[in-house]
Parts: structure tokens; C-alpha cells; sequence
């Protein structure tokens, strides 16, 4: 009787300071946009404290409460045994081989064992899935809810980014949006030159699917920009299933909501820019990570590896991914409390197939490593050039 | 070092406040809308109190790694450009931490379960409100027309009608920004476009085309700089377009002309 009079102010409690909480930080970003609104400097010494408040009071209102939601997998990493990893083999073995042999053989020679070493991975991963369940597809419990949010998702990301007219929302066109669009006009030229880099140094990968944008929808602006439209949607959907193996349904589809209506998200999903590649290909490895932890096959191991290897190639931001995984996989060992071992052994799978895969154009960044590390460099805060430049 | 501290700041605080400084987005507003930035220091701290749960070490170390690359260790001040990589974890961040919190209040008022669901809709309904209401309605409308989009929508619309002539850019003198030439090629691959370099023989339509029909587009103030009317075509149609207006006016005249004697 007392433990529950106890629980019940406790529970009070707790939900006042999640409310002030919410208050607080309201407060404070109220603050910071009557300072926009009024073309004055932000007030950050208002602001800033309010806004810490409420962090601090959701912290403290939320603290030893267990919450779940439903949707969550559990961490569990099936080993799938030696033998199927040995399977992999010929994969690199064909990896390798164009990566010695690219700049010296045919272009189409090169993709071609490009292809096939990924397509091996796949291959390996799908029978290997055959053989454990059969191929058959036991549907998740919650399927309809999941198929529900995906279809909403879809529907609020997809129209958004084709709402209005494509080609003049953003109504101006950088020179590097350009860049991009020429370029993957110009892969028409070179059918079998995708792997190499191009302009200041990115992977000729980042215009593959601008490149399949202006073939599928037409070579115009609105054919070209599309591109970046399904990236964009891509990464809604992706962000979705990753999370919500995690934390479950519910805070997961907010968060995609709120993914698929921000306006910087939008903006790039909008622009012929490689930029919506890099949370595109985050997304989609996490998600293919997600899986692989969560009892996942090893298709999903090799899917990450897969993903990991195309996705680095994106963007400059996009090269953290890799280092990126592999924290990722030390934390998860010591919050999940699964199988270190086991998820060393797939962990390195994983960066082995991604090496592989960046290994050709690697080689062509290495031979023209000035080119590749010039961009970083000149941008780096530390520059002296770019001190100067902010005086 | 005080620029040093200002750009670690404005970094840190750039989900609530400050401006996109690069003219490839030039948004006047923070990196997310009012309604999430509100919840993203609640989620900070909330994923950090989780570090040692698989969503707070996973959304914190992505979140920070692509603030750290792509934001703080960049110069040439904030940009928008490079972060998209973390909104994915910034906003699964939010959506658990606002969740959590509606739990919590649902406790504690024995409110319905679905109460939560319902809330966390109405945040997510709220924030693309904001959203879509700045991107639609307010960047759509801050920067007008711009000179390059403008002006290849205008060369664009003759695409498989009639050749081109286009005067933007002569001697001495380009009135759209330089590279417009790829602009257009981008968006219209197909119009037939002849340039015309020379001011002087702007009218001279002759010597640069025998097409039977053929728009000239040029400049207003270029047309008025050399009065006069096209050789060996009559005009069909000729009309002013003022639409476009950044970074400044830009008034386009087009001439729809027919060759004479046909």
C-alpha cells in the first residue's frame, strides 16, 4: 500500500519534470527564434542556460526507468560457421585481381570482376540464408504496423521531395550541382568507367546514381535532380528500419517523420549534390548492421560489407563510416553483452569485404593522393590559408 | 583563437541557432526546425544517460563523429552541406527522448496508452508544419529567381520549337553569371542554342542562322544599348520577361522571329 502511494508520487514526480523539462527547453529555443525574428543576435546567455535546464530535468525525470517499445529485436549474433566464411574466398580473390590489374586492363574488364567479386559476397550470403531457413520468410509480429509506418514514410518523404516543381525549388544551381550533372552525362560516354575518381578527387560511384536518374527519368534537370529524390527517400526508409530494431516502432517513426520533413534533409534530397548520399549510405549500413546483430544471416553481414565498401565511397564525409563501424561494434560488445569473439570475427568480415571492395579505386586515390587529400586539407580548420581567410 | 572558440560554439549550437553561410543552401534559419531543435538537447543528454545502451552509444558517437568531421573541423564557417550525414541519428535521437518523456508523463497522470503515439504524431505533424512552411513558402520566396535557373528556363522553354540565338554573354560583358553555358547544357541538352558574341551585330540574325523560325534572347539592357530590328526576319512575338530578380533584376527581352519572304 505504501509502495504503491510511493510509486504513485514518484510517478507524478517524474512526470512534472518531464513537463518543466519540455517547458524549459521551449523556453529557450522561444528565445533564440524572438532573436531571429527580430534580426538581433541570438540571446545565448537566456537561451543557452534554459535549454541545459531542460536537458538536465529530462535526464533526472527519465533516470532508472527501463522503457521499451515495441518492435525491438534482441542482440544475438549467429556465428555462421567457418566454412561459409571460407565460401567468401573466391570473392577477394577476384577483388584483388582487378585491383592489380586496373588502369592497365579494359575498363569493362575491371567492372566486371568488380561486379562479380560483390556478386560472389551475395551469392555466398544468399545461400547461406537458403540452407539456415530454408529461404522461407517468417514475417515479423508486427508486420502490418511496420508496413503501415514504411508506407507513410514513403508517402510524406516521396512528396515532399517531388512537391512543387523540382526544377526550380531550390531555384538556383551551384556550380558544383552542375558539375555533378554534367558528369553523369558524361558516364553515358564511358559505360565501363565507374570505377576511378573524378573532379577534386571523389569516386567516380558518386554520380552512379544521378547517372541511373537521368537513363530512368530523363536527361533534364527533373531527371537529373530525381536522384537525389530517391537517395533522399532511401535514407528515410533506411533510418526507419535500423532504429527501430533498436528502440522499437514508435520512437523510430517519429524520428523518420521528423527526418523526412527537416528542411535540410529536404534540400539536399532535392539538388543534384552528392552530399544526401552520405546519411543515405550511413543509414543503409547501420540498418544492414542492425540486422546482422539482431540474429541477422550472413547475408546481412555481407550486406554490410557491401554497403560499407559503395557507401565510403561517397562523399568526403563519408569517409568516418568505416572507423565509424568499428566503434560502433566495440561499444555493441559491451552494451549488448553478445559474443565478443563471434562479433570480432564477423566485424572484420565485414571491414575485410569493405576493403576489398574500395581497393581499385584506393589504388587510383593512392597513385594521385594529392588530389584526394587536397580538398580535406585546404578545408581544415587548422589551415593556415583558411585562418586567414576568417581572419 | 577567439575565431577558434566562435566556430566550436556556433558548431555546437547550430541545431537551434545561426544561419547556412554557403550559397549552395543559404538558409536563414538553424539546421532543423524550431520544434526539434527544442528536443535536441534534451536528446543529447538523454542518449548520453544511454551510452551504455546500444541507441546511445550508436546515435551519439555518429552524431558526434559527423559533427566533429564535417562541421568542426571544416573552416569557412557553418555549413549545412556536410552535416546531413548526422540528421538520421539526430532524429531517431529526438524521437526516442520525446517518447520517453511522453511516457513519463503518462505515468504520471494515468493518461491512455495511446497517448504517447498521439503525441509524438502531433511533434512530428508540428515540426513538418515548420518545415515545410519556411522551405515552401519562406526559401522558396527569399531569393527570387535566380539569374542561372531563370535564364536557362527561358532558353529551355524553346527547346524543339526554334534555334536559339542567345546574346547573355558578349564581348566584354556577361550578364548572366559565368558558366551559365553549362547550366543550360544540364537542363536542356536538346535546344539548338548559337551564341551571338559581337553587340554590334546583335540584329544581324542572318549570319548566324537560315532557320525559318528562331527566338533571340538577349538582355533588356543589351537589346537597348543597339537599337534596331532583326535583318532578314520580322518579328512574330516580342516580349519582356522580368521574372528574374537575384542577385539582381534581370530583365530578358525575347524576340520570336519568322525569316522574311517565306
Amino acid at each position: 500500500m505504501v509502495d504503491a502511494a510511493a510509486g504513485r508520487f514518484l510517478a507524478r514526480h517524474r512526470a512534472y519534470g518531464a513537463i518543466l523539462a519540455l517547458a524549459a527547453a521551449a523556453l529557450g529555443q522561444l528565445v533564440l527564434e524572438w532573436s531571429r525574428i527580430r534580426g538581433e543576435p541570438a540571446d545565448l546567455i537566456v537561451a543557452v542556460p534554459l535549454l541545459l535546464t531542460g536537458a538536465i530535468l529530462a535526464v533526472v525525470a527519465t533516470r532508472g526507468r527501463d522503457d521499451h517499445f515495441d518492435g525491438v529485436c534482441r542482440f544475438t549474433i549467429r556465428f555462421p560457421g567457418w566454412r561459409w566464411l571460407l565460401a567468401l574466398l573466391p570473392g577477394f580473390v577476384v577483388l584483388a585481381w582487378a585491383t592489380a590489374v586496373i588502369g592497365t586492363a579494359p575498363d569493362r574488364i575491371v567492372l566486371s570482376a568488380w561486379v562479380s567479386g560483390i556478386g560472389w559476397f551475395l551469392l555466398v550470403g544468399l545461400a547461406h540464408l537458403g540452407v539456415v531457413s530454408g529461404l522461407r520468410w517468417r514475417p515479423p509480429a508486427d508486420l502490418t504496423q511496420v508496413i503501415v509506418m514504411c508506407a507513410v514514410l514513403l508517402f510524406v518523404a516521396l512528396a515532399l521531395r517531388t512537391g512543387g516543381d523540382l526544377t526550380r525549388l531550390p531555384n538556383f544551381w551551384d556550380s558544383d550541382e552542375v558539375t555533378i550533372g554534367l558528369s553523369a552525362r558524361g558516364m553515358a560516354a564511358f559505360p565501363f568507367a565507374w570505377i576511378g575518381i573524378f573532379w577534386v578527387g571523389l569516386s567516380k560511384l558518386t554520380v552512379a546514381p544521378f547517372r541511373a536518374a537521368q537513363v530512368v527519368f530523363g536527361d533534364n534537370l527533373w531527371g537529373f535532380r530525381m536522384g537525389a529524390v530517391i537517395i533522399g527517400t532511401a535514407s528515410v526508409l533506411a533510418t526507419f528500419t535500423f532504429a527501430r530494431r533498436i528502440i522499437g516502432n514508435l520512437p523510430t517513426f517519429t524520428g523518420a517523420l521528423l527526418l523526412a520533413t527537416a528542411h535540410t534533409h529536404l534540400h539536399w534530397s532535392r539538388c543534384g549534390h552528392e552530399y544526401i548520399e552520405t546519411p543515405a549510405a550511413a543509414a543503409i549500413i547501420v540498418w544492414l548492421l542492425a540486422r546482422a546483430w539482431t540474429g541477422g544471416s550472413l547475408l546481412s553481414w555481407v550486406g554490410a560489407g557491401i554497403a560499407l565498401g559503395v557507401g565510403t565511397q561517397t562523399y568526403w564525409a563519408s569517409y568516418a563510416l568505416p572507423l565509424l563501424v568499428l566503434v560502433t561494434t566495440a561499444g555493441w560488445v559491451f552494451t549488448t553483452g553478445t559474443d565478443w569473439k563471434a562479433a570480432a570475427v564477423m566485424t572484420a568480415v565485414v571491414a575485410v569485404i569493405a576493403l576489398f571492395i574500395l581497393a581499385p579505386v584506393g589504388r587510383i586515390m593512392f597513385e594521385v593522393l594529392d588530389l584526394g587529400a587536397n580538398r580535406p586539407q585546404s578545408l581544415f580548420l587548422l589551415n593556415p590559408a583558411e585562418q586567414a581567410w576568417a581572419g | 583563437m577567439s575565431y577558434l572558440i566562435d566556430h566550436v560554439r556556433d558548431a555546437l549550437l547550430m541545431f537551434n541557432t545561426g544561419v547556412d553561410t554557403l550559397p549552395n543552401y543559404r538558409a536563414l534559419r538553424s539546421l532543423v526546425d524550431p520544434v526539434t531543435a527544442t528536443l535536441v538537447p534534451i536528446a543529447v543528454f538523454m542518449l548520453a544517460a544511454r551510452l551504455w545502451q546500444p541507441i546511445g552509444w550508436l546515435c551519439l558517437t555518429w552524431w558526434g563523429a559527423f559533427m566533429l568531421i564535417s562541421v568542426i573541423l571544416p573552416a569557412q564557417g557553418l555549413s549545412y552541406h556536410r552535416i546531413p550525414g548526422a540528421l538520421p541519428f539526430a532524429c531517431v535521437g529526438v524521437g526516442l527522448a520525446f517518447a520517453v518523456l511522453m511516457r513519463v508523463v503518462r505515468d504520471g497522470f494515468g493518461l491512455p496508452k495511446a497517448s504517447v503515439a498521439w503525441s509524438s504524431l502531433l511533434l512530428a505533424a508540428c515540426a513538418g508544419l515548420a518545415n515545410t512552411h519556411f522551405y515552401f513558402y519562406e526559401y522558396s520566396r527569399a531569393y527570387g529567381l535566380a539569374q542561372t535557373g531563370g535564364y536557362s528556363e527561358i532558353v529551355c522553354s524553346y527547346a524543339g520549337r526554334m534555334p536559339v540565338v542567345d546574346a547573355a554573354e558578349v564581348e566584354g560583358r556577361a550578364y548572366i553569371p559565368a558558366g551559365a553555358s553549362l547550366f543550360i547544357a544540364l537542363a536542356c541538352p536538346e535546344v539548338k542554342r548559337i551564341r551571338s558574341t559581337q553587340p554590334e551585330r546583335l540584329w544581324h540574325i542572318g549570319d548566324l542562322t537560315d532557320a525559318r523560325e528562331v527566338a533571340l534572347i538577349a538582355p533588356t539592357e543589351l537589346v537597348e544599348g543597339v537599337p534596331g530590328t532583326p535583318e532578314g526576319y520580322r518579328i512574330k512575338r516580342h516580349y519582356i520577361d522580368e521574372r528574374i530578380d537575384y542577385p539582381s533584376l534581370l530583365p530578358v527581352s525575347v524576340y520570336e522571329l519568322e525569316r522574311a519572304g517565306d
